[in-house]
């Protein structure tokens, strides 16, 4: 998995945080990125709200990727979420347990807490297709 | 296709396009069912799958609506209710005690002396029903979403241009029917055999089908359900031969004859296709009668008669007259073995009308247009599913239940199998006619499930395990470990010998995997601030390095969850929480940061962090051997919180634990804990290291007394009644602290105690506590301990306001007495050392 780091701060820091590449809105004041945090943009975070937490989260993610040309037919099998036609990020119910969502060009990428991947693996292995 | 379907020791023969009701009509079957309440023969009726006349149990499965359902060879059919037989049914002497069952009358009747009822009670539920369910396990649906720009639900030929056009647009369109779809439309994926039972916000729409359940997200739903054909209400609307176009038509189509001679009324322009088909079919049109704008339309050489009104139906097992008054007045039996009922339409618009107000969904045809005009009912069935009658209607009326609604509820119309299609509309006009206030003379409001649908398949989603692994589940499995579930997680219950891993803990070392439990991170300017407010627990003289226990209770002062609670210095504080109650220890945390508007980050790690458990006398020496860091008594003492690195894997090291040894949790990075596992166990050999599972930690912990919140305690329990309040400090303010002095003005009626038994062990977990007969409290726990070699237990127990609570009592035939714990170590010094 790539690197995933959390940021936990007030609402107008984790808006700025949102320029990351690969970012999510997990909450108003939560963003989870997908990808290395610029140097530049954490001391932005930090300049915005002191108290900001920017912290490494991989450790706690487990991520299955689909792709290929039945990938968002598979995932549409397992979630009600509707996922963005481009690159983007929702959250939500996969093959019932709770998951993020990041949709790049070439490959939809579900993240659920790592105690969770046997389950999603299992799931998304037995939908004809994937 | 052809072959034989088997009803009862009767077999049946099987044409191609055969529905199981068809094949059995032209076999000469008239009765297919008995009705619900009063056992009245009844038979085919509406043709299509509406009513419940034609319900037989297939291969075992109850409920299948024959006149739909394809007949197949080797099928084994038989029909519902009647006993010992639906063609020879002794309950139907029921029919002739109506006064003696009215509607409602099991609310009324069997009530004196109390032990009736039970009686009561056997015998109605053995004389009603449909269909006896299957015994054994039932097979598991599977679920799954679709997600398309249009669903059109109904494949007829609304539904299906309404697909057309909307692929045509380009829009991704789903097309599903509950039966079959002729003719599957191309650009249009089709769902045949898929009935859809419910709208819902989203919109969201669900199909049931013999698969499972497919829950399709749609941008917009076109509801194309079209009608059912009204469903006329007179004395004798249920005989059988009484029967609705469509049915008639249907049979017709199957190449079977109706009957010989057919008394047919045409209220509408459908009902000429209807009489067409009876007459190709051979059957002799004994008269039509019509209104008088349709008499032009009827065909020359019938016997017609125009606005005449339709009295009753007569015959004993089947129609053999069809009464009606001519109109001259005059009142006319005529002889008939069919009573063919094509009076109008009645939109099926059910989905429509559960859906939410600005939902896309729209209906189209018929299931959009009006129905057709019709009087209010006088007398006769007016729900075929729950055998309602509208002199029912009326003397529930009379009783003052004087709304749709009310009626509803009381009399059970419209609440069988039909769902209302048949009887809503004439439940509806009932009410207004009888002069209910507008709104409570309308329909009855639609809710899922719109058709019939079997439990194994509404519960297709949540007949999928999820379950939670740590990341030690795999090393659990290679070593045998007998594996289970602990609430959400699969967890070792044992590995081996439950009392040889009891006694490793004991009396040399063991390991166990504790990544279960919950584990928080509180940090933010106001960390401290949430944590002193949100617990019980003293917070301000905690020091860095230290971990104290933590109660949990919520605004009513009640326990719902405990764990330990570190002090880290600058870096907040580390909680953790039980395994089965980290969501709401989580949920908890960050709703009173947001109520009291703490500037403080709740960062969830228990997926983040698994944890090992080292524990028992040679804890220290083991994990010497794995750790330059200082873990001796004085420099990491009992409940000390440290950074240690262990077998080169950095860990948040706790001297705490559940099983009343020297014990050290090791908090360490998932991804890390199979090496940590493995160089523990290697080191731990020369020490007879062997590790324990839940089996051994239910008896380690209950000799230390701990309770497991949510095994040992209810959902009202305080502190005082567990024993806990050295735990709340007095000294502050906190969420539950007013709600406890309003709770301490009271002392406790029951209590959670340490109980010692004469014999035992574990299975007498749950049974009741009693002085003399009377039931006094209820064992919680209970194990047999190796050390101890006694019988110990935690139960809770009550008394009345004024009396003492007891400490003799009995566990069954077992005698109990209340004793104090902890049984073992009772002063700690095992735990400290």
């Amino acid at each position: 998995m790539a690197e995933l780091w959390s940021v936990h701060a007030s609402e107008e820091a984790c808006d700025l945080a949102m320029r990351a590449p690969e970012a999510g809105r997990v909450a108003p004041d939560e963003v989870m990125v997908r990808a290395p945090i610029a140097e530049d943009l954490r001391r932005a975070v930090h300049t915005v709200d002191p108290e900001s937490l920017i912290r490494e989260a991989g450790e706690g993610w487990a991520e299955v990727a689909l792709d290929g040309s039945d990938a968002r037919d598979v995932f549409a099998r397992v979630s009600a979420l509707r996922l963005p036609d481009g690159p983007g990020y929702v959250q939500g119910d996969v093959a019932r347990v709770a998951a993020r969502v990041f949709v790049g060009d070439e490959a939809i990428r579900v993240l659920v807490p790592a105690y969770w991947e046997s389950h999603l693996r299992r799931r998304l292995h037995a939908e004809p297709g994937a | 296709m052809g072959g034989r379907l088997r009803l009862g020791r009767k077999r049946v023969p099987v044409e191609d396009g055969d529905t199981i009701a068809s094949a059995m009509y032209r076999a000469g079957i008239r009765t297919f069912s008995r009705s619900l309440k009063y056992h009245r023969r009844r038979g085919l009726y509406c043709g299509t799958g509406e009513c419940p006349n034609c319900l037989v149990t297939v291969d075992g499965v109850p409920g299948v609506r024959s006149c739909v359902t394809p007949a197949r060879d080797g099928m084994r059919v038989r029909r519902e209710g009647g006993w010992p037989s639906v063609e020879r049914d002794v309950l139907s002497v029921l029919d002739r005690l109506h006064a003696l069952l009215p509607v409602g009358f099991y609310y009324k009747t069997f009530i004196r002396p109390r032990w009736i009822w039970a009686i009561a009670d056997r015998a109605i539920r053995r004389s009603v029903g449909l269909g006896r369910l299957p015994a054994g396990p039932v097979g598991t649906g599977t679920s799954r979403h679709l997600h398309c720009d249009v669903l059109v639900v109904g494949g007829g030929d609304s539904g299906r241009a309404a697909a057309v056009s909307a692929a045509a647009r380009g829009e991704r369109t789903v097309l599903c029917d509950e039966g079959e779809v002729r003719d599957p439309p191309e650009g249009v994926e089709v769902l045949a055999r898929h009935a859809a039972i419910g709208t819902y916000e989203g919109p969201m729409v669900s199909l049931a089908s013999t698969e499972g359940l497919v829950e399709v997200h749609p941008e917009r739903v076109v509801i194309a359900t079209g009608a059912t054909e009204l469903h006329p209400v007179f004395p004798g609307n249920d005989l059988p031969g009484v029967m609705l176009g469509r049915a008639a038509a249907g049979l017709v189509r199957r190449g079977v004859k109706p009957g010989a001679r057919a008394v047919v009324v045409v209220e509408h322009d459908e009902g000429f296709e209807h009489l067409e088909a009876l007459r190709s079919a051979g059957v002799r049109i004994a008269a039509v009668v019509v209104p008088a704008f349709l008499e032009s339309a009827v065909p020359d050489g019938l016997r017609t008669l125009v606005g005449a009104a339709v009295l009753r139906a007569e015959g004993k097992e089947r129609v053999r007259f069809a009464v009606l008054r001519d109109a001259e007045g005059v009142t006319r039996g005529i002889g008939c073995d069919v009573f063919l009922l094509s009076t109008g339409r009645s939109p099926r618009d059910d989905l429509l009308r559960m859906s939410a107000q600005g939902e896309p969904i729209e209906g189209v045809g018929d299931a959009a247009a009006a129905a057709s005009p019709r009087g209010v009912p006088a007398t006769g069935c007016v729900c075929l599913c729950e055998d309602v009658s509208v002199a029912d209607l009326e003397r529930a009326w009379d009783e003052g239940y004087r709304s749709s609604e009310l009626l509803k509820r009381y009399t059970t119309v419209t609440m069988g199998p039909c769902q209302g299609a048949m009887c809503g509309r004439h439940l509806a006009a009932f009410a207004a006619a009888r002069g209910a206030a507008t709104n409570a003379a309308g329909r009855t409001t639609a809710r899922p499930l719109a058709r019939p649908t079997p439990l194994e398949i509404l519960a297709a989603p949540v007949h999928e395990v999820i379950d939670k692994r740590t990341s030690l589940h795999d090393l659990h499995v290679a070593a045998g470990a007998r594996i289970s579930w602990s609430g959400s997680w699969l967890r070792p219950f044992a590995y081996g010998d439950p009392e040889q891993e009891y006694r490793a803990v004991r009396e040399r070392v063991s390991v166990m995997d504790v990544g279960t439990l919950g584990k928080f991170l509180v940090t933010g300017p106001d960390a401290s601030a949430l944590i002193d407010e949100a617990f019980p627990t003293r917070v301000d003289d905690l020091a860095p390095g230290h971990a104290r226990y933590l109660l949990a209770l919520d605004e009513a002062g009640y326990v719902f969850d405990d764990g330990l609670l570190c002090s880290l210095g600058a870096e907040g504080w580390y909680l953790t929480s039980t395994s089965g109650g980290a969501d709401r220890m989580e949920a908890w945390l960050r709703d009173r940061a947001d109520r009291r508007g703490f500037g403080a980050h709740v960062v969830d790690l228990t997926a983040e962090r698994g944890a090992i458990l080292v524990a028992g006398p040679l804890g220290r020496e083991l994990l010497a051997e794995l750790t330059d860091d200082p873990i001796d008594r004085e420099t990491f003492p009992h409940m000390g919180v440290r950074e240690v690195t262990v077998a080169g894997v950095p860990c948040g090291a706790i001297r705490a634990g559940f099983v009343g040894e020297v014990a050290f949790e090791l908090h360490h990075p998932r991804s890390r804990g199979p090496e940590l596992w493995r160089a523990i166990a290697e080191a731990g050999v020369p020490l007879g290291l062997v590790p324990h599972g839940l089996d051994a930690l239910e008896v380690l912990r209950l000799e230390k007394g701990h309770p497991y919140v949510g095994q040992d305690t209810l959902p009202d329990d305080t502190p005082a009644k567990l024993g806990l309040e050295w735990a709340v400090h007095r000294g502050k303010r906190f969420a539950a602290s007013r709600a406890l002095e309003r709770l301490g003005e009271r002392m406790p009626e029951r209590k959670l105690v340490g109980l010692e038994f004469d014999r035992g062990g574990a299975e007498l977990r749950g049974v009741p506590l009693r002085v003399g007969a009377l039931i006094v409290g209820r064992v919680t726990s209970a194990a047999r301990s190796p050390v101890l070699d006694r019988s110990i237990g935690l139960g809770w127990i009550r008394r009345e306001p004024e009396d003492p609570f007891p400490e003799e009592l009995r566990a069954d035939r077992v005698g109990a007495r209340v004793v104090p714990t902890p049984f073992y170590d009772p002063a700690g010094d095992r735990l400290r050392g």
